[in-house]
């Protein structure tokens, strides 16, 4: 007897086997109606869906057939998954590698097998759709077909678990996208290269006072977006080389009721498996608040630095005014001092007397006159309007 | 008899300079403005000089600078009268090269001790 050999992808169909999650589950009729139709087809007295385990060959379905599962070194199926053909043995006395086989010299007593390969997930083969006979018996083409057809059918429904696994994931993925893309503060839009609206997101139409459907209406996005006072449209927007995340600009745009915004927008492309474009991404940042809140910030920051300008030049004309009016002060007071030393120490005749009296009285005057405009200047707050004095 | 060339540009100080001078035995000359002073220095050069530092047109110290670039003038001492601190005074004479500073305002007999050390030989004649 030949033990059959075991396939060179072993682990990986192993692996693909147990996902399907199908082993030692109970009957259903949706394989049941494949080995029935089978066994009516070929008017066999077995009809078996057999799956090939590491060491046992396992019966998902199966008609004329006592036992759940059979050893794999005995299996005729442990052969028929080494091949893409149909497994044929058309008297298995005749045959040596099956002359001794149990299954052959006791209960079931095969003759007749023919077995076609089921195939499962990344391509590997799980196992077989089978009929069997007591006696010998030929397959010819048609038949043969036939048998692969009933073999297809029996694959859909072995991989029918994956396939609605998969969905739901991919639905699951979708809603999960759905879900962030409409739920995102950021305002999102897919656009093809030439600028044109695929898709949007809720906060785009937040962000720029549209409603969702005024936005899905319009081919382009309906707004038009400034960087450093030059226009541009989504279809200028390059993504960058080199930047992964995507190309970040600031820009400034209008609300559809002509309220000016500040956005921060990324531009990143998605490419196809091709690697050309496919489309782009546009996400915006809507910056508004701190922008204002920067300008706010700056305006404040220049106030600030005018009131230390004019204080500055405040300080600069006050000393300027004190150093002229000491100076002043000073000339009026050489007068006063060398009239009045005169008129102590010499002689001098009334009507000079008089007259120097008068020149320091004059002196007087002129200071009084400075205490004065000094007065008025440590009044005010503001020196710039006496500047010129 | 020495000469002693005062500019001042304020009125009632060269009239005050002009009558606390009259009895020295020295002839005083006044002038209102540096270009006036200019003038007097070059007719018929003073002994000594005094000049208000800050005046309109040619400030006394650009006036002393003048003086010391030409060598017939430039050993005529030059005093500046003053308002300024003392600092800025003493600065000025060290940067316009001249003798020695009055303080604004000063007693008439510092004008007479500063005339006497500039014009000792004179001073010593008088009285």
């Amino acid at each position: 007897m030949k033990i059959p050999p075991i396939p060179e992808d072993e682990a990986e169909r192993l692996a693909a086997l147990r996902s399907l999650d199908i082993l030692d589950t109970p009957a259903e009729e949706r394989f049941d109606r494949i080995t029935r139709v089978a066994r009516t087809t070929f008017g066999v007295p077995i009809a078996l869906i057999s799956l090939v385990d590491a060491n046992r060959q396992w019966f998902k379905s199966r008609f004329g057939l006592d036992v759940g599962e059979t050893p794999r070194e005995v299996s005729f199926c442990g052969h028929a998954i080494l091949s893409r053909d149909t497994f044929v043995i058309e008297d298995a006395l005749a045959d040596p590698r099956f002359v001794d086989n149990p299954l052959v010299t006791e209960e079931p007593r095969i003759r007749f097998y023919a077995g076609h390969r089921l195939v499962g997930p990344g391509g590997h083969h799980m196992g077989t759709l089978c009929v069997i006979d007591r006696r010998p018996r030929q397959l010819d083409p048609p038949a043969v077909q036939a048998l692969q057809d009933l073999a297809a059918w029996a694959e859909r429904e072995l991989n029918a678990v994956e396939w609605e696994e998969a969905a739901r994931k991919l639905r699951q993925s979708e809603n999960r996208f759905h879900a962030i893309f409409h739920s995102a503060a950021l305002g999102i839009a897919l656009v093809d290269r030439d600028g044109r609206l695929l898709s949007c997101n809720r906060a785009l139409g937040r962000i720029f006072g549209y409603s969702p459907q005024e936005l899905i209406v319009h081919e382009k996005l309906p707004f038009q977006l400034v960087v450093e006072s030059e226009a541009i449209d989504a279809s200028h927007l390059e993504p960058r080389a080199g930047e992964p995340g995507g190309h970040q600009v600031d820009v400034r745009s209008k609300r559809k009721d002509g309220e000016p915004i500040w956005l921060t927008l990324t531009v990143s492309r998605v490419e196809d498996e091709g690697g050309s474009e496919h489309f782009r991404i546009l996400m915006f940042d809507e910056i508004t608040q701190r922008h204002r809140a920067k300008e706010q910030l700056n305006l404040a920051l220049e106030a600030e630095q005018a009131a230390r300008r004019r204080l500055e030049r405040l300080n600069q004309v006050q000393s300027q005014f004190i150093s002229m009016v000491t100076h002043d002060f000073r000339t009026a007071l050489t007068g006063i001092q060398g009239f009045s030393e005169m008129m102590r120490d010499e002689e001098f005749s009334p009507e000079e007397m008089r007259e120097y009296a008068t020149d320091i009285n004059e002196d007087a005057k002129r200071m009084n006159a400075l205490i004065a405009s000094m007065l008025e200047l440590s009044k005010g707050q503001d020196g710039s309007s006496r500047e010129a004095s | 008899m020495s000469k002693i060339l005062f500019c001042e540009d304020d009125d009632l100080v060269r009239k005050m300079l002009k009558v606390a001078t009259r009895t020295m035995p020295h002839e005083t000359v006044m002038a209102g403005d540096g270009l006036q002073a200019l003038e007097i220095i070059e007719r018929q050069p003073p002994d000594l000089i005094f000049l208000d530092l800050h005046m309109p047109g040619m400030t006394g110290g650009e006036l002393t600078e003048a003086l010391r670039g030409r060598a017939e003038w430039a050993k005529i001492p030059v005093v500046l009268m003053t308002g300024d601190p003392d600092n800025a005074a003493s600065l000025a004479v060290a940067r316009h090269g001249a003798a020695g500073y009055l303080a604004k305002p000063f007693h008439l007999e510092d004008l007479r001790k500063t005339i006497q050390q500039l014009l000792p030989q004179i001073a010593e004649e008088a009285p």
